[in-house]
Formats: structure tokens, sequence, C-alpha cells
């Protein structure tokens, strides 16, 4: 095959990691090359990655980011560096928030430089639907002027796997279960290089939400399931499992346990959309899967993680 | 003169009344689960994604000190969480999110059920307020807005919200407050904002309260209420519009993405109801 010149020089090497973790712990952009090596790099990694990756404790679970790129610092100077604690991430690193360029790419140089210390698996706001909505694609705009890095971004989204499972025991994932599953052996069987479906397991793993009722429900918004603790009892008992460890849902105290403790939440972006208050938690596990919530507050706050509103919302009508 | 802030409350008292707004965190899961169980929003299971329970905001008549016994009483306007969730109405069974359609034949299966509730998942709100210490002196309603057309005959004594003198951004803001009561993502298929806005000016209030709606790719709906008063007057002047669009119809007329953005995507969407009404202060 015919390479370019240009990119065989700049093929992604162990000195280009190093330099563009640099540039991104600071929130410096990478250029518009650079992230195209670096997306190219990670799909790489992913592709052969499992959809439900195998995990061994001890290993830290964070739930969203959604692009709180100070707060995510803060969550590593909570639970620790990369590679000396080993992360699981549940998605929902981009959105809503205003860094969700750096906070991706800053957890995607993390994963190709220590492939086996970090896990990053898909949220239901990795999506290209979703992204052009909810802010990544016009933060992509805004700060590249076109639309290619969000484009490399999205590609890689189509690679995370779906789901991770630790000592055999904790299963993790975005949203929630699905009433099409019901062994985690029919998520490996998924096809998962594609966009977020509209319907079907693999949407269902990433949009589902646990709450107080009996069996399955369908959302009374029309689309979306819930499901009760009969669901997980059954799931669990099934696959062998003690603890579903899940985001997708903003808690004000960081995390939640339901149905006697074996569905927990956990929300890693504290003060979310810089106005909830909310505090954030990460959950280690150890060696024995033992649980420990560490539940961290905001960042401060200083002109850098909050622009200004513009003045002439004063001036209301 | 300048507001104060200590603990998310912020103050100003001008031209007699004292303006209070009250902005803090969002719900525990302990209030969430005690609102719930008030049956505040009646039989929903779940409330908005995100309540500031202690948020509120109150405007209220200082007495006047060389007033003697003789004073009226006072009038407050009050906006209050509680007050705007027991606002929300009954579902429109005719309002889904985008999905719903395949979602409603995918989903046809035995085990899944379809929960027995009327309330209403948009929590779209009915609430305007909570006004006291006013006496009520004139009322209109019409499709158009009375702001617009002052000179309609059907109402010629009735006072509307000075739009010129709102309009003049080179007065000076003497205080300004943005509280919000409740927020909902819709599971990301929209956003919800149930909020109020005021300004103080040297000569006058404007209050919004606004409850906004968007359902990605189905429609956009504006419920907003307006408190204008002009200090030294007797007068409060109340408007209260109702505005919905289809969305993607409203998609050609918006430049960038403004549909985070209710204030650019307002001017936008049609205006469905408008009621005009005169409050009389008594003292």
């Amino acid at each position: 095959m015919w390479v370019c010149a240009s990119d065989r020089g700049a093929m992604a090497g162990a000195a280009d990691l190093e330099r563009w973790l640099e540039k991104l712990k600071n929130c410096e952009h990478l250029t518009e090359l650079e992230v195209r090596l670096l997306c190219a790099k990670a799909r790489e990694i992913l592709i052969e990655e499992a959809n439900v990756q195998i995990i061994n404790g001890p290993v830290t679970i964070a739930g969203d980011i959604h692009g709180q790129f100070y707060d995510l610092m803060e969550l590593f100077r909570v639970g620790g560096d990369v590679p000396d604690t080993k992360y699981l991430f549940l998605g929902d690193f981009v959105d809503r928030g205003y860094f969700s360029v750096e906070s991706f790419l800053l957890l995607l140089v993390l994963k190709v430089r220590w492939p086996d210390r970090v896990s990053l698996i898909r949220g239901n706001h990795e999506s290209r639907q979703i992204t052009q909505v909810y802010g990544f694609y016009d933060e992509c705009l805004r700060k590249y002027g076109t639309a290619n890095v969000w484009r490399y971004c999205t590609e890689v989204f189509d690679y995370l796997s779906l789901g991770a499972l630790i000592n055999g025991r904790v299963f993790c994932l975005h949203g929630g279960l699905s009433p099409s599953i019901t062994d985690i052996d029919q998520i490996r069987a998924i096809d998962r290089k594609q966009e977020v479906p509209h319907d079907g397991a693999m949407c269902d793993l990433m949009w589902s939400d646990p709450e107080d009722i009996e069996g399955w429900a369908l959302s009374p918004r029309g689309a979306g399931y819930l499901f009760g603790a009969s669901v997980v009892k059954q799931f669990n008992h099934a696959n062998q499992l003690e603890l579903i460890a899940r985001a997708h849902q903003l808690v004000m105290e960081g995390y939640k346990l339901m149905f006697d403790n074996t569905v927990v939440t956990v929300w890693s972006a504290p003060n979310y959309c810089y106005r909830c208050g909310n505090v954030a938690a990460i959950l280690h596990l150890d060696e024995n899967l033992n649980r420990n919530f560490q539940v961290f507050q905001d960042a401060p706050q200083d002109e850098r993680s909050t622009p200004s509103k513009h003045p002439s919302v004063e001036y209301f009508l | 003169m300048s507001g104060k802030k200590a603990n998310g409350v912020s103050m100003v008292e001008h031209a007699g009344w004292r303006v209070s707004a009250v902005s803090q965190a969002m719900m525990s899961s302990e209030e969430n689960d005690a609102l719930l169980e008030a049956r505040i929003c009646g039989d929903a299971f779940t409330l908005p994604g995100v309540v500031f329970p202690h948020n509120v905001l109150r405007i209220e008549q200082l007495a006047d000190p060389d007033g003697g016994e003789e004073q009226g009483m006072k009038c407050v306007l009050e906006f209050s969480v509680r007050a705007a969730l027991q606002g929300v109405g009954p579902a429109d069974p005719k309002l889904s999110v985008l999905a719903s359609d395949s979602w409603k034949q995918k989903s046809a299966r035995p085990d899944v059920q379809h929960l027995d509730t009327t309330a209403d998942w948009t929590f779209s709100t009915n609430y305007h307020g909570s006004l006291t210490g006013a006496e009520l002196i004139g009322r209109s309603a019409g499709p158009a807005s009375p702001t617009e057309d002052p000179d309609q005959p059907e109402r010629p004594r009735l006072q509307t919200i000075d739009l010129e003198r709102c309009r003049q951004t080179n007065l000076p803001i003497r205080f300004y407050a943005e509280v919000i009561l409740f927020e909902d993502e819709l599971d990301d298929h929209g956003a919800v904002l149930c909020s109020v806005r005021v300004r103080v000016m040297d000569s006058f209030f404007l209050v919004l309260f606004r409850y906004f709606l968007r359902i990605d790719h189905v429609l956009v709906r504006f419920r907003e209420t307006r408190y204008y008063h002009v200090f030294g007057e007797r007068v409060i002047v109340q408007e209260n519009q109702e505005r919905e669009s289809p969305l993607d119809a409203l998609q050609f007329k918006i430049p960038g993405n403004s549909f985070g953005d209710p204030d650019r995507l307002q001017p936008h969407v049609k205006l469905l109801r408008s009621e005009l009404i005169n409050w009389k202060l008594s003292m």
C-alpha cells in the first residue's frame, strides 16, 4: 500500500504519546493530524477487545464524565494516576461539558499508552446522532473549524466495547439490562462495530434504567426500558453475578445502591453541567471485590473552566 | 443597592421592594423520595431528573416606615419548586419521543408492561407564580400577543408591558438573578427547563417565569409568564403566553445550533395563546 510520506513520518510512537499526554493533561488541543493518528492507533487496540472485557480486580470504576475535563483531573487526583490505578470508565465521556474533545482524547491517549490499565466502554452519548444534538459536534467545529476531529472520534466510538466483567462476578455496562439478553454470552455475539441502533440489545445496554417496578416496563416517554429488582435477581443468578455496576443516571450523592445492593449507579461528573451541586463518585473494587466508594467534589471553578455568559442574557424580555 | 450573595442567596432592596433569590444544590435521593411520596406530581413515578428543592425567587413589598398603621396588605410574588411541580397537568397521550413508533411494535413483548400512569413525563406546568396581596382588576385573552397590539379595542383599559422600555439595554441593571426550579433531560431525548429570571432596573422590574420543553425532532413548547411593575405605580402587569412548534419545521429557520438555547429559539416558535392580567396593589 502506498503511504503518504508525511503520514509515515508521523506514525504514533512512544515519544508522540508522551507529548500528547503532556498536552492533554494541560487541556491543550492536539492538532487535527495528531487526533487522526491517535484515533487510528486506538482503533487498532479496541478492535482486538471483546464486547465484554474481562478484568481482574483491583480496579476503579468511573461513571459519566461529560466533558468536564477539570473534574476528570480531580477524579485522577482522588483515584490515583494511570498506570498506578487500573480504571474502567463506563462511557459518556462527551457532550454537555465544555471540554469533551480534551476529556475524550486524554482517556484515549491513556488507553493507547497503557491498554491493560484502562478500559473504556461505550455510553449512549458515544454516538453520531446524540453528539450532534448535545454539544460534542459543535465543540469540535468551534475548536477545529471542521468536523474532521468529530468524525475521527465517532469512528473510535464504534469500536468501544459494550461491557466488562470483573473477576467473573461484577458485570459493568453503561445503561442497564435488556429483555433480549438473559445470558452474558448473548452480548458477546453482538456485532458492535456500528452506530448505536435505535432499538435492540445493543441499544438497551446503553439506555435502560433500573426502577422500582415489577419486571420489565416501557418508559412512559415511549422509548427505552425500565427493569425492576426481579429482573436483576434472575440475571445475576443465571450469570453468577453479585453486582451490576452502571452509570447513565445523575445521582446527587455520586452513587446509588438499589435492589439489596445488587445494582449500583456510579456518577463521576461533580456539579454536573456546572450547576447541579451534586458530588461525584468512583467505585474501587479490591482483588476480593470489596467495595469502596470514593466521593469527590468539582474542581475549583476558574475562568478557564466555565466560559462566561453573554451579558445580553440579563436583558431578557 | 448592589445585590448581596452568600450561600446561594442573593438579595436587593430597591424602591420599596425586596427581591431575594435562592439557588442551591439539586435534591438528594432522600428529598426526591419524600417528594414522590407526597405525590407532588400526581401518580408520576419519577420526578424531573434535577429538582432544586430549596430554590425560590421572592419579590415582596416593604412596609413604608412612614406609612403608619393604615397600610394595605403587602404584595408578595413568589416562585417555588413545589408549586411549579404541583402545576404539572395530566400527560398528553399524543406526545412521545421520536423513537416511540418503532418501540411500540418492538416492545410488544408479553414480558414488558406498560406503566399505568397519567402523569405528564414532560412535566409541562401550568404554574404562573404565586401572587398574593394584589387585587385582580382586569383580564383579557386572545390568540395574538397583547403587547404587540396595545391598541386592540377589546382591552382598552389594561396596562401592558412596556417592551420599548424593557428593550433599552443602555439602562443599568440594578439586580439580576436566574433561579432554576427543575430540569430534565428526557433520557437524552430532549430537554426540560423550568426557571425564573428577574431584573430590577431603576424604575421597574421584569420577571420571566418560563417552562421550556424540547423533544428532539418532535416539538418545542414554551409556557411563559411575565410580571412587569413600574415603581411608584399601583399596577402589576402579568402576561401569560403559550408557544409551540414542531421542531423539524424550525430547523430550517434557525442558524447553527440554537436548540440548546431557549432564548434564541423562542422568537421562532408559534404563539398559541396569550393572556393579559392587571393587578392592583393595595399599598
